[in-house]
């Protein structure tokens, strides 16, 4: 058995069907294809174009003239040639009449029309007297083929006999206009001796597909199972995933957890009072301005639970009471600490915390979204990730806060920080820390920190020293995955995230 | 934050060309400025709130000498007396805007100095000054005001003076409604009440704090400056008052001093007196994990440009970040350098833990991605188009002043913001199936802060087969798995209220089980085509919208 490459059922239809009805050396065109083959002409057309890639098939085109009427064909169509109006017209008169009576039907058609009646035999001349020479008159070859082709309205070359070829010809030559031709492009087809050799040699009968039923009526062990082709190309389709987002936080809440850390979590929506009071923010700190922070419409908290915590945090703003500091001087005012706003920074949960378990020891972070009254561009979203820690200890200090903030990096793959000092309300001393990318041969600014103030810690009972930090996601996550727009980031765009590579 | 602009020439020029320009830049971090950018000899620099007396350039070079070790310890000033006396007149200016306090300085004006002091006066009045409400700021032109000078409030609007810029006499309503700095404060004296300083022959110096008269305006070529401090808070005014007699002084001016007194008796501004605190070692070397010894602290303090005397800090009148003994252990940082801190080990025999409600959310999460749904982030502001959806409106909620419209509502619903992502994801191969966890927002008066925050999770297919079925095939599966043993998951017809589901094609969903009732979830069903129109969306969308509170806590 020769080597035959893998036929698809198509295929297999008009090689077998070819190699049957026609005979080795012979050709044959699209519509005899389309007849013995039973294919539609969309199937035929794929079948052929696979043979021929194979070599089973070769295709010729070739030119073949296509005749239609012309204006005048169409007029004898419908009217009738001279001759056969002549014959019409002497019916009418009874089968006799006089040759001035021919020219008054006819005019210069007279001579032609009498002329051709007689070649044809249909009329005798008698002096001035023509008659009919039978009382029918059967059609002749011209009218037989101008009938013929006006049926079909055109017809190729390949269609006419012999005799009709040779009647077109003369006619032609008499009537101008009577038939047009145009000149068609048509494809050949014929089977080459390879394709006969794979006709027969892949007779035997194909599985298409497993299915239930081949597999449970065992057809699969008399038939070979039809070969396809591997490198077709296939429909897309997409995995579910997880957003980088979550991805980046899991590692985060890990990285965390493998330092001891406790994970908790505190709502978006936060009062004045624990966003900003209890931080020492003082009241008209600009970042309490609408420009900055999104206060929620119409909304005034309950802060009935916190009297004693408010009592000692308007005292810290007020004077200092109590902590040693001179205070923010300024008139407390309770209206301010019941607006509702959402939160800024996920310090508010962390020193909610602090205030509800005033703990000796403890390391806590929690992770979630902050908000910043931004207009939305690439950079710049109002809703960001924050990344929030404390530790709480009898004897933390400031450098333990750099090796803790550092471990943390260096579990995210950042081994190269280095730490600023700066400014917070709520911290002192605050420090900002910026990572070295290597990819981008830059430094980038990822966060704040800070040893608590007194004036924070000491009215919400808490005893020991407090180290906090806030630090950056969104950025983190930008980096990871080459994002160059953060609203890439939040939903807009889901064939970015179809396409992502998770890592 | 405030953003100055340093002159790097200037700053050289400081240092006497005892420090080179990469010193300077390289110091300036350490003083917690950070450059914004540089441009030619210019380096813009943003600085911390806390610190107005860094709000010129000679209060930055103050600062860099000290930590460069150029000069050390507390600058004094010294100033002779002036013969300017303000007169505070009246009752109303002493409740209105009680504080004055002023100063004369002779020096060259140049239009690079009117730049400096202007810019200077700017960002302290917005600072300190809260945009001019607790701290304003004159500064005149000392040769052609006829003291002593009068302060005092007016209830008059149709007293008249011209204004800065101005050409003729304009009265204050007509100044308040014309000029540009009436009408930007105009806010600040909306009770009637308009203070005035005036010399001994009526002319007007200022109506603080919203406008100089034209008379007094700084032009180059002048020789002697006048400085009038405005304030509502005592403290602010005379830690601004004492930030430009540093200034001025530092930049080569005479500083003079000006009496201010009333019937009771009078005082002489600026007061540049020290404030003393004392000075904890221990707090410092607990807080820093330093050991310095007292000589070395007092080293860092007077790199730090304060002194030490006694055990007490002495604080400059223009260092009015020092409210704490924990300030000065910053300053004992910067001194001693942040660069040098090493980092030290911290041990904790605590366990680390993840929140257990973390790990109960993870499981819906891993069931949609194992259906084969993307997962997707949304911002938790959305737009007027969204929160329409939502089927509550009352309970919806509204921030105020968002500087875009797509952020001005609290999604309350999750499928409303999933229709948006897929509408504007049309040229996505389909089938599409995404879904969101995450928090949503309604009005509730049982919280603290009047918000209700619950964790929902909304989900959605876009296909031409997606269906009632289709959907309904994920979430029957999704909370037999994720619920507790013995819960039935019941489904009922409910009419199309809300609008978002196709009428006839949407159930409600709850979670039952003997003796313990029924837990309603949430919604199920065929988007309706109106709402995909809405969306641009022309493939049928099936989804679901559901409360997992009641599946976590369980």
């Amino acid at each position: 058995m020769s080597t035959s490459l893998p036929l698809h059922p198509l295929e297999k239809k008009l090689l077998v069907s070819l190699a049957e009805k026609v005979k080795p050396g012979e050709s044959i065109d699209f519509d005899k294809a389309s007849e013995y083959s039973e294919l539609s002409p969309d199937q035929l057309r794929r079948a052929i174009e696979w043979l021929k890639a194979k070599n089973y098939l070769s295709v010729k085109e070739e030119s073949v003239p296509i005749y239609s009427l012309g204006n005048e064909g169409l007029r004898v169509a419908k009217e009738g040639f001279p001759e056969r109006r002549l014959v019409n017209l002497l019916k009418a008169k009874g089968g006799n009449c006089t040759f001035s009576e021919i020219f008054m039907a006819f005019g210069n058609e007279s001579s032609i029309a009498l002329g051709k009646a007689k070649d044809n035999k249909w009329v005798a001349a008698a002096g001035h007297k023509i008659s009919l020479a039978s009382p029918e008159i059967a059609k002749g070859v011209e009218e037989l083929l101008v009938e013929k082709i006006a049926s079909s309205g055109s017809i190729s070359e390949s269609n006419l006999l012999a005799a009709e070829k040779e009647t077109l010809a003369s006619l032609t030559k008499r009537y101008r206009g009577l038939v047009v031709s145009k000149v068609e492009k048509k494809q050949r087809i014929e089977l080459t001796a390879a394709g006969r050799g794979a006709s027969s040699t892949k007779n035997v009968e194909e599985i298409d597909a497993l299915t239930p039923q081949v597999l449970s009526t065992g057809e699969w062990k008399s038939k070979p199972l039809r070969p396809i082709d591997v490198t077709s190309p296939v429909p897309a389709v997409f995995p579910g995933k997880r957003h980088p987002i979550r991805l980046f936080i899991q590692e985060v809440r890990e990285a965390f957890v493998s330092l001891g850390f406790e994970e908790i979590i505190g709502p978006i929506s936060q009062t004045a009072l624990w966003n900003f009071d209890a931080l020492f923010i003082p009241q008209q700190h600009p970042s309490r301005e609408m420009q900055d922070t999104f206060y929620i419409s119409g909304l005034k908290a309950d802060l009935s639970n916190f009297g004693e915590e408010m009592n000692a945090v308007s005292a810290s703003h007020e004077n200092g009471k109590g902590t040693g500091s001179l205070g923010w001087r300024y008139n407390w005012s309770e209206d301010e600490a019941s607006r509702v706003v959402l939160r800024t920074h996920t310090t508010a949960v962390t020193i909610r915390y602090l205030a509800e378990k005033k703990p000796e020891e403890a390391r806590v972070f929690t992770i979630g979204r902050v908000f910043r009254n931004e207009k939305p561009n690439f950079k710049h979203s109002p809703e960001f990730f924050q990344i929030e820690g404390v530790t709480v200890g009898p004897n933390l200090n400031v450098r333990n806060l750099i090796w803790i903030i550092s471990k943390f990096y260096s579990k995210l793959g950042f081994n190269n920080i280095k730490f600023w000092p700066t400014y917070f309300p709520y911290t002192e001393p605050s420090l900002q820390t910026m990572v070295y990318l290597e990819s981008a041969q830059k430094w980038m600014e990822l966060g704040g920190m800070g040893v608590f103030r007194p004036e924070v810690t000491i009215p919400l009972g808490v005893k020991n020293s407090v180290l906090a930090w806030g630090l950056g996601l969104d950025r983190l996550v930008m980096l990871r995955y080459d994002v160059k727009d953060v609203r890439d980031l939040f939903g807009a765009n889901l064939g970015w995230l179809r396409h992502l590579k998770t890592k | 934050m405030p953003v100055i602009q340093l002159s790097l020439k200037n700053l050289l020029a400081w240092t006497k060309r005892r420090a080179t320009e990469k010193e300077i830049l390289d110091t300036l971090p350490y003083l917690g400025l950070d450059i914004e950018g540089r441009e030619g000899e210019y380096a813009s620099v943003e600085y911390s709130p806390n610190r107005p007396d860094f709000s010129s350039e000679a209060g930055i070079a103050r600062a860099l000498l000290g930590l460069l070790g150029l000069e050390s310890g507390a600058p004094s000033y010294n100033f002779g007396q002036s013969e300017f006396k303000i007169d505070v007149e009246n009752d109303e200016i002493r409740t209105f805007r009680p504080f004055v306090s002023g100063l004369c300085a002779s020096i060259q004006v140049t239009d690079e100095l009117i730049k400096q002091l202007i810019t200077m006066q700017e960002d302290l009045t917005n600072g300190i000054g809260r945009r001019r409400s607790k701290v304003a700021i004159g500064i005149h032109n000392a040769d052609v005001i006829k003291p002593p000078i009068r302060y005092y409030a007016t209830k008059d609007k149709n007293f008249s003076f011209v204004p800065l810029y101005g050409t003729k006499a304009e009265t204050i309503n007509t100044i308040l409604s014309e000029t540009v700095q009436g009408r930007q404060y105009a806010r600040l004296v909306s009770s009637g009440i308009y203070p005035m300083l005036e010399d001994s022959i009526r002319n007007v110096l200022s109506m603080p704090p919203i406008i100089n008269g034209e008379l007094t305006r700084l032009k180059p070529g002048i020789r002697r400056l006048f400085v009038d401090v405005t304030a509502t808070e005592k403290h602010a005014g005379v830690g601004a008052t004492a930030i430009m007699a540093a200034m001025l002084s530092d930049a080569g001016a005479e500083v003079e001093t000006v009496l201010v007194g009333d019937s009771s008796g009078s005082h002489s501004t600026p007061d540049m007196s020290e404030m003393r605190m004392r000075f904890d070692l221990d707090l410092t070397n607990r807080v820093l994990g330093l050991n310095l010894s007292d000589q070395e602290a007092k080293s860092c303090l007077e790199r730090g440009r304060l002194s030490l005397d006694s055990g007490f800090a002495v604080i400059p009148a223009f260092r009015m970040d020092v409210i704490h003994p924990i300030d000065l252990v910053e300053d004992v940082a910067l001194g001693y350098g942040i660069h040098k801190f090493a980092p030290e080990k911290t041990e904790s025999s605590l366990s680390g833990s993840l929140h257990p409600r973390g790990k109960k959310l993870e499981r819906f999460i891993d069931l949609m991605v194992g259906f084969g749904f993307v997962e997707i982030y949304t911002l938790s502001l959305t737009s007027k188009q969204v929160s329409n959806l939502c089927p509550d409106q009352n309970l919806v909620l509204h921030v105020e002043d968002s500087k875009s419209e797509n952020n001005e509502y609290l999604k309350s619903e999750i499928l409303p913001v999933l229709l948006s992502v897929l509408g504007s994801s049309t040229h996505e191969v389909y089938p599409q199936g995404i879904f969101e966890q995450a928090t949503v927002f309604s009005k509730s008066e049982k919280s603290e802060a009047q918000v209700l925050e619950v964790e929902h999770l909304g989900a959605a297919i876009a296909d031409s087969a997606a269906n009632f079925s289709a959907i309904k095939s994920i979430l029957e599966p999704l909370i037999k798995l994720a619920s507790g043993s013995d819960w039935h998951v019941k489904f009922e017809a409910k009419s199309a209220n809300p609008e978002i589901f196709a009428d006839g094609r949407v159930a409600s969903v709850s979670m039952t089980k003997p003796n313990a009732g029924t837990i309603e979830l949430g919604l199920v069903g065929e988007i309706s085509p109106s709402v995909l129109e809405t969306f641009g969306l022309r493939v049928p969308v099936a989804g679901f919208e559901i409360k997992v509170e009641p599946l976590i806590s369980e």
